[in-house]
């Protein structure tokens, strides 16, 4: 038993949340809000010494475990590769600029939003850095339950059919995960005579056909997760309605842990079949891509367009995770940063605006530049990260992808390339509507962003130029995880 | 009295004590009409002597009176549950009978007589004896059902139960006799050769029992006689009636070595299959809580035959761990529940709205209890669900896990449109919050602490009931 760092890091938010609620009787909504992005802030900086004692390539490292439930194989085990460091860092990024946005936000009940978050990143970090499968699940199905509150309590009129809609979707999926685990563990079991539920000791399970369906199981959960065409219907919705943190979050974060999934579980668990089936889950991802750029370009609703916006650019991720190349796979997992720290501002550009205006209608807005030019500037970049521009994060993974996909079949990468131009169409149409032209009636008179406005903005615009002009470093941390996941395929299947 | 019968005694001592609790209180109140305060503590602390006299009789005796009861450990866990579920039920009823206004010692002492029958069941190796314990706890309930005369829906729910509890017994009854040639005897243990006589008071004695259990298609009585009844007691039976009859299906089937008659896995299918479905879709549209946690209940049957159906006598824990959850499961909500009726209104899914900022602690217990319910982490029934998944999986039965899931999901819906109202919309009303009656709030905050720390620290679970199930 060797508890320690890594620990730390995931449950310190959940321990500040439990100390908060148990005092919250006694103390002001500020002191909470301060406490909370304390609690955040103080992960996000133990989360940062990470990468100094990480050995890229070396496989899991700051490995802990303890003994959990023993007769049943299952242990407490957490460790980082570079991927599941990757989502770490981008977390405990996310959380407290998250924090930040709301902290003007919701007038009811603002302390049940700071503990929820807090709940919601403790099972977020705890999904990137589970080593056991039945943890994993826990943390898994655990980060519903805060969002389903986030989304709930304080999200807008139609919230309660969003969060429901949410939380049966993505329970739909999960819990054929859960059948699919244990009947590997037990297929494990049958061929080795041990039970276990230990993810580096379940990598060698072979089966023929039983992993195909296991395969397929694990898959469904992440791409609702994801979401991936045809199971995306949740998203628009429940981005909606979100409280601007909670979208932030949902975007940022949750959007990953399916992304994260797929190439943990099923490409780590099953290379082979990961392998065998690359083409159509590169063509779904493609549809995903296309789809969710058409869709964009019909909304009315400035949150709705973000988050389709959001299923064309996860639709990179699937399709570079499944051409099963060191390229593709490195630029979907780089593409998710990308995209979550682009549309992670995004939906913090909205939820500005939003609070400023009231509205969330597309045709309401107009000329707000000339009003509001300080906040014009950031938009622009947050603009141009978003469609991928050269120079920002979003240009660096979506080549990589592209590259991938054309490396398995240039058909494909012609097919996706669309994406890539109707991203540039619809980032700039927005731009265009919200930012330039006369000033709309009623906008006359906008308050100028405050302070923390600004450096969540900017912060998040500098992280992804510096992803974007300096991608050497996040490529090489990430490069020999992949490699040795696309190796696992070599194996007897 | 054989030398046999006196050396037997200790072992059945708590049932006496609680027997003997009950007969004294009744003689009490002939003389004197006790009041509400009293008979509940009267209650409590038989309950507590005979929980003291289960400490006593600990050590696991394995028959006992001449092999008609047996003291092992699938015994003890199925009694400890059930007195668990009295205790609980004794708390919740103090505030209902300063209510009801109705007779104080009488309630209090049949629900004692229960709880001693339904113990009784737990322990039973023999038909006899079985019904024996089975009535008396039948026989009180259905007193208790009905002493409120004057209401309509009591005295339906008293009837429903009473007649169809009746039909349980005869169905247990008929299949012990049929059983008798082929058995050589009414011992619950199988017969010695699988004749279509054999099967035939098997399954007879399968649909007596699983009216008990609630499974489909023997679950009419329990939506009518939750909605009826009063709510203490209704905690009572929908935990402790449920232990009860698992435990006796657990000890015949699986202990007894029945469980591999011919057509025995397809009629656990069928039965699971339809208590999953039939409660969840009837679940989600009532909107009186009461019958919605029947129809949980009728589901939750469903996912302990799942339990049951992968273990064997040596392997019982994913059954006794799914019974601890659900117990704790279902006292908390209808603790819940009762504060609902406490204040004076109907208990409808409407009514707890805004609970989340009139009552905090009892709407964060509450969506414990629910999250548990749905069978996520990390609540215990996540757990219970996961034990019972694989057993069910490496069994063989990846339909049923199936059913299983897809019911698991639907019934997010049932939990979470209780959670809505309590934490999602708001009321103008400003109802008078008087604090809550002790024993319900220890009974849903017990609950949820409960299924917190064992949901995330399931291993306690794992060896509490390997406590009782591995000597």
């Amino acid at each position: 038993m060797n508890l320690g760092f890594l620990t730390m890091i995931v449950f310190l938010p959940a321990l500040a949340a439990a100390v908060i609620t148990i005092l919250s009787g006694r103390i002001s909504a500020q002191t909470v809000k301060v406490m909370g992005l304390g609690a955040s802030v103080l992960a996000l900086m133990l989360a940062a010494t990470l990468p100094s004692g990480f050995i890229p390539g070396a496989g899991f490292q700051f490995v802990e475990s303890a003994d959990w439930i023993p007769t049943l194989g299952i242990s407490y085990k957490v460790g980082v590769d570079g991927i599941s460091l990757l989502m770490v860092l981008l977390t405990t990024f996310l959380v407290p600029l998250a924090l930040l946005t709301a902290w003007g936000g919701p007038t009811k009940n603002e302390k049940g939003l700071t503990i929820s978050m807090l709940f919601l990143e403790t099972a977020m970090l705890g999904v990137f850095v589970s080593l056991d499968l039945f943890l994993f699940y826990m943390f898994w199905e655990a980060s519903l339950i805060p969002m389903f509150f986030i989304i709930g309590v304080w999200g807008g009129a139609r919230r309660i059919h969003a969060t429901l809609k949410f939380f049966l979707f993505t329970m739909a999926g999960s819990v054929l995960m859960l059948v699919a685990l244990i009947s590997l563990a037990l297929l494990n079991r049958q061929n080795t005579g041990v039970l276990t539920f230990d993810y580096t000791l379940l990598q060698a399970t072979r089966g023929g056909f039983a992993v195909k369906w296991l395969f397929w199981a694990f898959f469904a959960a992440f791409a609702v997760k994801i979401p991936t065409l045809p199971f995306h219907t949740w998203l628009p919705d429940a981005h909606t309605e979100a409280p601007t943190a909670g979208s932030v979050i949902l975007a940022g974060v949750l959007l990953k842990m399916g992304g994260y999934g797929m190439i943990r579980f099923c490409a780590g668990l099953f290379p082979s079949v990961a392998l065998e089936y690359r083409l159509a889950l590169a063509l779904l991802g493609i549809a995903g891509i296309i789809y969710g750029a058409l869709m964009v370009l019909v909304q009315k609703d400035l949150k709705r367009l973000v988050a389709y916006t959001s299923v064309s650019h996860m639709g990179f991720v699937v399709a570079g995770l499944a051409s099963f190349t060191v390229a593709g796979m490195g630029g979907g997992v780089l593409q998710m940063v990308s995209h979550g720290l682009a549309t992670g501002a995004l939906f913090a550009v909205v939820g500005m605006l939003y609070e400023r205006v009231h509205t969330r209608e597309l045709s309401a807005y107009g000329g707000i530049s000339r009003v509001m030019p300080q906040f014009s500037w950031l938009f622009l970049v947050v603009t141009l990260a978003s469609m991928g521009f050269p120079g920002t994060s979003g240009f660096i993974s979506e080549f990589m992808v592209l590259l991938g996909l054309w490396k398995l079949q240039p058909l494909l990468a012609a097919l996706a390339v669309p994406g890539v131009v109707l991203a540039a169409v619809y980032m700039l149409m927005m731009f265009r509507t919200l930012m330039q032209g006369p000033v709309k009636k009623g906008l006359e008179h906008l308050a100028p962003l405050e302070g923390r406005e600004v450096f969540v903005l900017a912060v998040l615009a500098a992280g992804v130029i510096i992803i974007g002009v300096w991608p050497g470093p996040w490529i090489e941390l990430i490069q020999g995880d992949i490699l040795r996941i696309i190796g696992g395929a070599g194996g007897p299947g | 009295m054989t030398p046999g019968f006196m050396s037997s005694l200790p072992a059945i001592l708590p049932e006496l004590v609680l027997a003997l609790g009950a007969i004294l209180l009744l003689a009490w109140g002939m003389f004197h009409s006790p009041d509400a305060r009293f008979s509940v503590r009267w209650g409590l602390v038989t309950g507590v002597l005979a929980l003291g006299a289960m400490a006593y009789s600990a050590s696991p005796v394995e028959e006992s009176f001449a092999g008609v009861m047996a003291f092992d450990g699938l015994a003890s866990a199925g009694r400890l549950l059930v007195l668990a579920s009295l205790l609980a039920s004794l708390l919740l009823s103090h505030p209902w009978l300063e209510k009801a206004g109705m007779q104080n010692a009488e309630f209090v002492s049949l629900l004692l007589l229960a709880g001693a029958g339904l113990m009784g069941v737990c322990a039973a190796v023999n038909w006899i004896a079985l019904l024996v314990f089975l009535e008396t706890a039948s026989v009180a309930f259905a007193g208790i059902l009905g002493m409120r005369r004057d209401e309509s829906l009591s005295r339906e729910a008293a009837v429903k139960y009473f007649i169809l509890s009746a039909f349980a017994s005869a169905f247990i009854i008929f299949g012990a006799a049929v059983l008798y040639a082929p058995v050589r005897g009414f011992g619950l243990a199988a017969p010695e050769t699988w004749d279509s006589t054999a099967v035939a008071g098997t399954l007879f004695i399968l649909a007596g029992l699983s009216f008990k259990c609630t499974l489909v298609p023997f679950h009419a009585w329990a939506p009518d006689t939750y909605e009826g009844g009063p709510t203490p007691l209704v905690a009572f039976i929908a935990s402790a009636s449920k232990v009860a009859g698992f435990t006796a299906l657990a000890r015949f089937f699986l202990a007894g070595g029945a469980g591999s008659f011919p057509g025995g896995g397809a009629a656990f299918w069928v039965l699971a299959v339809l208590s999953m479905l039939v409660g969840t879709v009837f679940a989600l549209t009532q909107s009186n809580l009461k019958r919605l946690l029947a129809y949980s209940g009728i589901s939750q049957a469903g996912y302990l035959v799942l339990a049951f159906l992968g273990a064997s006598d040596t392997r019982l824990e994913a059954v006794l761990v799914y019974l601890a959850v659900y117990t704790a499961m279902t006292l908390g909500v209808f603790a819940v529940v009762s504060v609902l009726e406490d204040e004076g209104v109907t208990p409808e899914v409407g009514s707890l709205t805004g609970l989340a900022r009139r009552r905090p602690v009892m709407a964060a217990a509450l969506a414990v209890v629910m999250v548990s319910l749905t069978g996520l982490p990390p609540a215990a029934g996540f757990f219970a669900k996961f034990l019972a998944f694989r057993e069910a999986l490496s069994a063989g039965y990846l339909g049923l896990v199936l059913v299983a899931v897809l019911a698991s999901v639907i019934s997010a819906g049932i939990y979470l449109r209780l959670l809505v109202p309590a934490f999602m919309e708001q009321d103008g009303d400003d109802r008078r919050v008087a604090p809550v009656a002790p024993g319900a709030a220890a009974i849903f905050v017990g609950s949820a602490v409960f299924l917190l720390v064992t949901g995330i620290f399931p291993s306690l679970l794992v060896s509490l009931s390997n406590l009782f199930l591995i000597r």
